[in-house]
C-alpha cells in the first residue's frame, strides 16, 4: 500500500514537524501583538483556539510593535482562507509526534531521551486538549458572611429564559443560550440579522437581534430614535478603557436587542437585555410570567461555600498588599467544614480548586463590605501537565547529558546516572520544601 | 492616612494659589537676602566641613530607615532620590553641578566653597543629603535637577541653558506656580499619552516638591512658624536662639489652639507649621515619607514613625502627642539644636542612632542595613562591568597571533579578570538575595543581572570545556552587556531597585525554580545567538572557512547552547504554567510574557528539527540562531512594551528604539548568512562532498 | 469551558451559505437549575430602574458631563476626556471622528482658529474676517455659529502624513468665557453620507440641567 505509506512518511517526517512548529511560532507572535488593540480573549480565540485563521490585522501588529513611529501603514487587514489556525496545528502537531516521535524513531539506547520527551509532550497536548474541552473556570463572589454555591464564567455569556413561579419556594430551572449561538448577530454595517430560538415549553419563539459586545441602555431623550424601546435604546459603546488602552473582555457589558413573538397570535414583545441592568426583562404571555436575563454563564458547585471571614496584611507603610486570607465554611448536606483559602494556597475538593482571586476591604472601594472573590476551577486535567513536565525534563535531561558525554568523549551512562542522581536530590529537596 | 493626605493636598494647593496671587519666590522657602529682615534671628549655621566629616556620614549612611514597606540605610534613601534629582548618584558644588564648574559661594560668608585643596567639592548621596538637611542654604544653589530637553525649561517661561542640563532650586523657583500648574494639568493624561516634554514636566515638578520638602526637613526646628511669625497662638512664645520653640514640648498647646480658634487653614500660624511639618515627612508619597521611629517591641502595627507623622497624627486626630512620640522628637530637636557645635552634634547624632538600631534590633528589624550599606559601597555590578570590558579586550589581544606567548598571557589575563568580574557580580546577587531573603529575580532590573552573570558563568564553563577562547569572548560579551544595561535601566528607573513583591508572587519556593530557569534558558539562548553572531563576523573576516574544523566547533558550540536553552526554556515555561495552575488556577493564560517563553521553546524546537531533517546546515543553523535571539529580546524586553498583561511590569520611553536596532542589526546579519548558506550549496554541489550536516554531533542527528 | 469551537466554525459555514438570515431557527438545549442562593427573580422591574437611570437627573456627580446630547445611530461613543467633552467614531473602520470640545476664554479667536482647521485639510491660503462673516451659520447650543464645510488632505495633530480624499465639517461658537469647537472628520463619502447626522446631533446638544 504505497499510499499508506507515503501518508505515514509525510505524518511522521521533520519537514513537517518543522513547518508546524514554526507556524505556531508565528501564530504565537501575531495572537501576542495583536492582543494590543484586540484584548487577550479576542486574539486567543482567533489564534489560538479556532481551525482556521480568518485574517491578520497587520496594522494592528505594525503599531503594537511601535513600527509606527517610523511609518504609518494605518489599517491593513490580511484576509486568509485554509490557514491553520492554533487549534488546528496542535493537532496536526499531536499526530507527528505520534507516527515521527514514538513509531517512526529508532529505538536505539542513544534515542531513549527523546523518545521519553516525546511521549511527555503528548501527554501535555491532551491535557490541553482535555482543558479546553472539559475545564470550567469562573468566579464566585462572596461578601462576609455569604453563602454560594454557584460560579459564573469570566468570558462566556449566555441569554437565561426563566419561567417564573407564583411561590417563592419553588424549584427554578432556565433554559440557556450560549454566546456561541448569537455573537455574531451584531448591527456592524447593516441591521436586520437575527435567530430566532425555540423550545417545546415556551409560548413564544425568542428572536436576539443586535448583539454588541459592549453597550449601555440609554435614555431616547427626544424621542428621536427609531430604534428605542419602552423610551430606550442600546447604544453600542468602544471597548477602552479611561488610558486609551484595550478594555479587558472581563469589563465589557454585553447588551443585544430581544423579541418575543406569540407562537398563536404572532403578536410581539420587544425588550432590552443587557448584561449592565439591574433586573431581567419580563415578558407576559397570558397569566404566565417569563424573565429574560443576558448575562455571564454559571455553573453549580457540588458543594456552598460561606465566606465567614476575611483578612487582609500590607507591607508596612505602603499600601501593597502582602497577604490576603479567607475563613471559608464549606456546606455539603448539612456537614460543615472550616477551611482557609489564601494567595497561592487554594482550598480543594471534589475536582473544584477554589483561589483567592480578589479581595475588597470596603475602604478604598466605598462600599465598607468585605468581600473576597474566588476563582473555582474544575480541570480533569489538572496534574498532568506536572508529570508531563518531570518526565519532559527527565528526558531531555537524559538526551543532552548523552549529548554531551559523547562530544567530550566521557562515559555516557555514568554521565546520566549523574545527571539524574541530581535530579532526585533537587526532587527530594523541593518535596522537603513543600511538605 | 486619607485626611492626612487630604490636609497635604490641600496644604500644597494652598501654596500653588498663593504664589499665584504674589508672584514674589516663596517667602520662607528661598534663602533670605544677605542682611535677614527676618524677625526670628537665624541660629549659625553649621560649617560645611562638618557634614562632608567622615565619621559623621559613616553614621548617617548606615541609619535605619522604613521606606517603601522595608528597612534600609539611609544612604539608600539618598542614593536613590539624588540620582532621581540629578540623574546621576553624585554632584559637585559647582554652577553646573559638575567637578569642572565654578565652586560656588558660601551665602552665609560668601566665600568660595571649596576642598583643601582648592579644587570644588564633589558630595556622595549621604553627604548631599546632609548638606540638603542642613545647610540647605547651599543645596538650593546647586544645579541638581537634571533636565532632559530644555524646551520644558522654556515651556516654564524660563532662561534654558544646553539642551540636557542641570538647573538650581533658585533657578526654578520663579516658576513654582507654572510647574506646578502645568504638574496638574499633565498629569491628568494617562503616561503613554504624554509627549515626553510633558513627561519631564510632571517628573521635574515632582523633584521639585521632594527637594523642598528635603531641603525644609528641619524648618520645624529652624523656624516652625516661618521666619516672621504672625499671630501667635495662646500659650506659645516666640522662637529665640536661646530659648528654640520646641514641637515636643508646645505641640499639645497648638492642637488645643487648633480645636478653639476655627477652621485650620484660616489660621495664619496653622499655613506657616503645616508647610514645615511637610518638610518633615520628607515626601508627598507616604511611601516616600522619612519613618525613622522604630515602634517599641510589641506595638501592634509594623509601621515606622517619623518626625513628620508624629505631627500630623496630633493634628488629623486632634490628639496630644503620645509619650514616645514626644520623647522621638525631642530627640530630633537634640540633635538638630546642637549645631552648630560639631562635638555635641556628634554625640547627638550618636545617640539618637543607637535609640533607633537598639529599637530596631530589639524588633528584629534592620539587621541587614549593614551588609545593605556595605554592598552600596562596594558597587559590585559597576565594578564588574568595567572588569568584564577589561577581559573582552585582553580576549581581543589574543586575536592577532594565537600561538604567540603574548596571547597566551593574554588569554590568563582574561580568565582573570573575567572571572572575578563574574565572581563579584555573583556575590552582589547572593547578597541582595540575603538582604531580601527571596530567590534572585523579581524585577526586570534583577533578570539583566541574572542572565548577565549566568551567561558569563555559561561562558566559562564552555571555556573550561573546550578551552579554545570561544567561552571567555562569550563570558565577557553577555557580562558586559548585561550589566552595561542593568545599570543605565537602573538610572532610567531611579527607584530603589529591592522592591516587595505583590502578594499573589510571594511563593519563594516557585521564585527559586521556575525564575531563575526561565531566565537560565533566556541565558543559553542568547549565548547560542552570540556564537552564531560571532560565527557570522568571522567569516566576514574571513577568518572561518565553512565546514573546516574551527566552523565545527561553532556549530557544536551553538548547538549544545540551544540543547541547554530548550531544556531550560522548556522546562521552565511549563513550570511557569504549573505555578500559575497550583497558585491561582489557570495553567496558560496566553500571556505576552509566556508566550514569548512559548516562542522561545517553540523556535528551539524548530531548529532542531529542521537541521535533523537536513533542511538547514552550518549557516543555516546560525541564521536560525540570529532569530532566536531576536525572540529572546522580544520576549525579554519587548514584550513589556506592549502594555498589556500580567507581567507588563516597566514601560520605559526609549526602549522601542533599542529594540529595534538589535533587530536591524541581526537581519543584516542574517542578510548575509543567507549569501552564505546559499554559497555554501553551490559549492557543496560543485565539490560533490558529503553533506556539511556532518558538522553536528553525530550522536544527536540519529 | 469551551465548547463552542468546533460548532462555531460549523455555524459560521452555515452562516454563509444561509440565503435569509432573519429566517435562521433554533432549537433551544440547554438548561440549568438555579441555586437557592440565587437573587430571588425580579419580575416587571421598568426600564429606568433596569437600566440605573431613575436618579440619574437629581445626581450632582462632578464627573456627570455638563453637556447632554444625542448620539446618531450607528455611532459608537468614546469614553469622554479632558480634550474631550463628546467624542464619537464612525463608519466601518471607525475612521470617521466627530467631537465636541471647549476651550475657557476666547481661545486664540475665531479666525485664528477656524484657520488652523484650513490648514490642517492643507488650505494654504487664510480666511479673511470678512470671508468668516460670510460663512453659512449654524445653530449650537443656541447661538449661531460660523459652520466651516472644506475638502482636503487632513493632517491632525501630532499626525505624521496626512490622510488624503478627507472633508472636514467644523463649528466653532465663540462665547466670552467659553468657546466650544464641534468637529467632524473623515474619508469624503462618508462624511457626505453622515452629514444629516452631524445635524441633528449638533441640534440635539443641551446644557445639562437647561433642557
Amino acid at each position: 500500500m504505497p499510499y499508506l505509506r507515503k501518508l505515514f512518511a509525510f505524518l511522521s517526517s521533520f519537514g513537517l514537524a518543522t513547518s508546524v512548529l514554526t507556524g505556531l511560532l508565528i501564530l504565537t507572535f501575531l495572537g501576542t501583538l495583536e492582543q494590543v488593540e484586540y484584548g487577550l480573549v479576542e486574539s486567543q480565540t482567533r489564534y489560538f483556539e479556532s481551525m482556521f485563521l480568518d485574517r491578520i490585522d497587520v496594522g494592528a501588529c505594525w503599531r503594537a510593535l511601535a513600527f509606527d513611529a517610523y511609518f504609518d501603514m494605518g489599517n491593513l487587514k490580511l484576509p486568509l482562507i485554509i490557514v491553520p489556525s492554533g487549534y488546528l496545528l496542535l493537532a496536526i502537531l499531536f499526530v507527528n509526534l505520534l507516527c515521527g516521535g514514538i513509531i517512526r524513531i529508532r529505538k536505539k539506547p542513544q534515542t531513549i531521551g527523546i523518545f521519553i520527551s516525546h511521549s511527555a509532550i503528548l501527554l501535555m497536548i491532551a491535557a490541553g486538549a482535555v482543558a479546553h474541552q472539559y475545564s470550567k473556570e469562573g468566579i464566585l463572589d462572596l461578601t462576609e458572611g455569604q453563602t454560594g454555591d454557584e460560579f459564573k464564567s469570566f468570558h462566556d455569556r449566555v441569554v437565561e429564559i426563566e419561567k417564573v413561579s407564583a411561590d417563592p419556594k419553588a424549584k427554578r430551572s432556565v433554559l440557556v443560550i450560549g454566546d456561541h449561538l448569537f455573537r455574531d448577530l451584531t448591527t456592524a454595517g447593516k441591521d436586520g440579522k437575527g435567530r430566532t430560538f425555540t423550545h417545546s415549553s415556551l409560548p413564544f419563539d425568542l428572536m436576539l437581534t443586535s448583539y454588541a459586545p459592549h453597550a449601555q441602555a440609554r435614555r431616547d431623550k427626544d424621542g428621536s430614535r427609531t430604534d428605542a424601546i419602552d423610551g430606550y435604546f442600546l447604544q453600542p459603546l468602544a471597548a477602552q478603557d479611561a488610558n486609551g488602552g484595550t478594555m479587558v473582555d472581563e469589563q465589557r457589558l454585553a447588551g443585544c436587542i430581544a423579541i418575543a413573538k406569540d407562537k398563536k397570535d404572532g403578536s410581539e414583545q420587544r425588550g432590552i437585555i443587557c448584561e449592565e441592568s439591574s433586573a431581567g426583562w419580563t415578558v407576559k404571555s397570558g397569566s404566565d410570567t417569563y424573565l429574560i436575563n443576558l448575562g455571564r454563564r454559571t455553573w453549580a458547585l457540588p458543594f456552598s461555600l460561606r465566606l465567614d471571614h476575611t483578612e487582609q496584611e500590607k507591607h508596612p507603610g505602603t499600601e501593597r498588599a502582602r497577604r490576603f486570607t479567607s475563613k471559608v465554611t464549606k456546606l455539603t448536606d448539612g456537614h460543615e467544614e472550616k477551611r482557609v483559602v489564601t494567595m497561592n494556597e487554594p482550598v480543594r475538593s471534589g475536582g473544584y480548586a477554589i483561589f483567592q482571586q480578589s479581595f475588597d476591604d470596603g475602604v478604598t472601594s466605598g462600599t465598607k463590605v468585605k468581600r473576597s472573590g474566588f476563582q473555582v476551577v474544575q480541570n480533569p486535567s489538572d496534574h498532568w501537565p506536572l508529570i508531563s513536565c518531570i518526565i519532559v525534563g527527565i528526558g531531555l535531561l537524559i538526551h543532552f547529558s548523552m549529548a554531551l558525554a559523547r562530544a567530550m568523549k566521557w562515559n555516557q551512562w555514568i554521565a546520566v546516572a549523574v545527571v539524574l542522581g541530581l535530579v532526585a536530590v533537587w526532587f527530594g529537596l523541593a518535596l522537603l520544601k513543600l511538605l | 492616612m486619607t485626611r492626612l493626605v487630604t490636609l497635604l493636598v490641600s496644604l500644597s494647593l494652598g501654596y500653588a494659589s498663593l504664589q499665584a496671587q504674589t508672584p514674589a519666590p516663596a517667602p520662607t522657602l528661598t534663602p533670605p537676602p544677605a542682611a535677614p529682615v527676618a524677625a526670628v534671628p537665624i541660629r549659625a549655621l553649621p560649617a560645611l566641613d562638618l557634614l562632608l566629616d567622615k565619621d559623621i556620614v559613616a553614621l548617617f549612611a548606615t541609619l535605619p530607615v522604613q521606606e517603601s514597606g522595608r528597612i534600609k540605610p539611609l544612604d539608600n534613601v539618598a542614593s536613590y532620590r539624588l540620582l532621581r534629582f540629578n540623574g546621576i548618584r553624585s554632584i559637585a558644588i559647582t554652577d553646573t553641578g559638575k567637578s569642572d564648574g565654578k565652586p560656588l559661594l558660601d551665602p552665609a560668608t560668601s566665600q568660595p566653597l571649596v576642598n583643601a585643596k582648592g579644587k570644588a567639592i564633589k558630595l556622595s548621596p549621604m553627604q548631599w543629603l546632609l548638606v540638603c538637611w542642613f545647610r540647605p542654604d547651599i543645596a538650593r544653589a546647586m544645579p541638581m535637577f537634571i533636565v532632559d530637553n530644555s524646551s520644558a525649561i522654556a515651556e516654564l517661561g524660563l532662561d534654558t541653558k544646553a539642551k540636557r542640563d542641570r538647573y538650581a532650586f533658585n533657578d526654578l523657583a520663579a516658576a513654582r506656580a507654572t510647574l506646578m500648574e502645568k504638574m496638574s494639568n499633565y498629569r491628568e493624561l494617562p503616561v503613554k499619552k504624554q509627549s515626553p516634554e510633558q513627561r519631564i514636566i510632571v517628573q521635574l515638578a515632582s523633584n521639585f516638591l521632594d527637594f523642598e520638602m528635603t531641603a525644609g526637613h528641619f524648618d520645624f526646628i529652624r523656624s516652625p512658624l516661618g521666619d516672621t511669625p504672625k499671630a501667635m497662638p495662646a500659650g506659645i512664645e516666640a522662637s529665640t536662639p536661646e530659648k528654640p520653640l520646641r514641637l515636643s514640648a508646645s505641640l499639645k498647646h497648638f492642637v488645643a489652639a487648633l480645636k478653639t480658634g476655627g477652621p485650620p487653614m484660616q489660621q495664619p500660624w496653622f499655613r506657616e507649621l503645616g508647610k514645615s511639618a511637610l518638610g518633615a515627612m520628607m515626601s508627598g508619597n507616604g511611601e516616600l515619607q522619612l519613618r525613622i521611629f522604630p515602634p517599641t517591641k510589641d506595638a501592634k502595627s509594623d509601621v515606622w514613625g517619623g518626625p513628620g507623622e508624629s505631627i500630623f497624627k496630633c493634628f488629623t486626630d486632634g490628639s496630644e502627642p503620645s509619650a514616645e512620640d514626644s520623647a522621638w522628637l525631642a530627640m530630633y530637636e537634640d540633635l538638630y539644636l546642637a549645631l552648630p557645635d560639631a562635638g555635641k552634634f556628634k554625640t547627638a547624632a550618636t545617640a539618637l542612632k543607637t535609640k533607633i538600631t537598639t529599637a530596631a534590633a530589639a524588633r528584629g528589624e534592620g539587621q541587614w542595613v549593614a551588609l545593605e550599606e556595605h554592598s552600596m559601597k562596594a558597587d559590585y555590578f559597576f565594578y564588574g562591568q568595567w572588569l568584564f570590558l577589561v577581559g573582552l579586550i585582553c580576549v581581543a589581544l589574543t586575536w592577532p597571533s594565537p600561538l604567540s606567548k603574548f596571547a597566551w598571557v593574554a588569554k590568563a589575563c582574561a580568565w582573570l579578570f573575567i572571572g572575578s568580574a563574574t565572581a563579584l557580580v555573583t556575590t552582589g546577587i547572593v547578597i541582595r538575595c540575603i538582604i531580601m531573603q527571596r530567590p534572585p529575580i523579581t524585577t526586570l532590573y534583577e533578570t539583566m543581572l541574572f542572565i548577565g552573570t549566568v551567561g558569563s558563568l555559561f561562558g566559562l564553563i564552555a571555556e573550561v570545556l573546550t578551552r579554545r577562547g570561544l567561552g571567555l569572548l562569550i563570558a565577557g560579551l553577555a557580562g558586559y552587556a548585561c550589566f552595561f544595561m542593568a545599570i543605565g535601566f537602573e538610572a532610567s528607573e531611579a527607584n530603589d531597585s529591592l522592591q516587595l513583591l505583590q502578594a499573589v508572587l510571594i511563593t519563594n519556593f516557585w521564585l527559586a525554580t521556575h525564575v531563575p530557569m526561565i531566565n537560565m534558558g533566556y541565558a543559553a539562548s542568547m549565548v547560542a545567538a552570540i556564537v552564531s553572531m560571532v560565527y557570522f563576523v568571522q567569516r566576514l573576516f574571513g577568518k572561518l572557512k565553512p565546514g573546516n574544523d574551527d566552523a565545527r566547533f561553532f556549530t557544536r558550540m551553538s548547538y549544545g547552547f540551544l540543547g541547554a536553552g530548550l531544556f531550560l526554556s522548556l522546562v521552565g515555561t511549563v513550570l511557569g504554567g504549573i505555578w500559575a495552575n497550583y497558585s491561582w488556577g489557570r495553567f496558560w493564560g496566553w500571556d505576552p510574557k509566556e508566550n514569548g517563553a512559548l516562542m522561545i521553546v517553540l523556535m528551539t524546537l524548530a531548529i532542531l528539527h529542521a537541521r535533523m531533517g537536513g533542511f538547514i546546515r552550518e549557516a543555516g543553523l546560525h541564521c536560525c540562531n540570529l532569530v532566536l535571539g531576536m525572540i529572546v529580546i522580544f520576549s525579554w524586553f519587548a514584550v513589556n512594551q506592549l502594555g498589556v498583561g500580567l507581567h507588563a511590569y516597566g514601560f520605559t520611553d526609549g526602549t522601542w528604539p533599542k529594540i529595534h536596532a538589535f533587530w536591524a542589526s541581526q537581519l543584516l546579519l542574517i542578510g548575509y548568512g543567507l549569501w552564505c548558506s546559499r554559497k555554501d550549496r553551490n559549492r557543496g554541489k560543485a565539490a560533490s562532498q558529503p553533506a556539511i550536516a556532518s558538522a553536528v554531533p553525530a550522536a544527536i542527528a540519529e | 469551558m469551551k465548547l463552542s469551537h468546533p460548532s462555531t466554525a460549523l455555524l459560521g459555514l452555515l452562516v454563509l451559505t444561509a440565503c435569509d438570515r432573519v429566517e435562521e431557527r433554533m432549537e433551544i438545549t440547554e438548561q440549568r437549575q438555579v441555586s437557592s442562593f440565587a437573587r430571588a427573580a425580579a419580575v416587571n422591574i421598568p426600564s429606568a430602574t433596569r437600566f440605573f437611570d431613575d436618579a440619574a437627573e437629581e445626581s450632582t456627580e462632578p464627573k456627570q458631563n455638563p453637556l447632554l446630547w444625542t448620539t446618531p445611530a450607528g455611532w459608537i461613543e468614546q469614553p469622554a476626556s479632558q480634550m474631550r467633552m463628546i467624542d464619537m467614531r464612525f463608519g466601518p473602520a471607525g475612521e470617521g471622528e466627530c467631537y465636541l470640545s471647549a476651550m475657557p476664554g476666547g481661545a486664540g479667536g475665531m479666525a485664528a482658529n477656524l484657520n488652523r482647521w484650513r490648514t490642517q485639510m492643507g488650505a494654504t491660503t487664510a480666511l479673511t474676517d470678512d470671508e468668516i462673516s460670510k460663512l453659512p451659520k449654524k445653530p449650537l447650543l443656541g447661538a449661531d455659529s460660523p459652520y466651516l464645510v472644506i475638502d482636503g488632505d487632513f493632517k491632525g495633530v501630532g499626525a505624521e502624513a496626512a490622510k488624503t480624499g478627507y472633508r472636514l465639517l467644523g463649528l466653532i461658537q465663540a462665547a466670552p468665557e467659553l468657546t466650544i469647537f464641534v468637529k467632524m472628520t473623515g474619508p469624503k463619502a462618508l462624511i457626505e453620507e453622515n452629514t444629516p447626522a452631524f445635524e441633528a446631533f449638533v441640534a440635539s446638544i443641551k446644557f445639562r440641567g437647561r433642557e
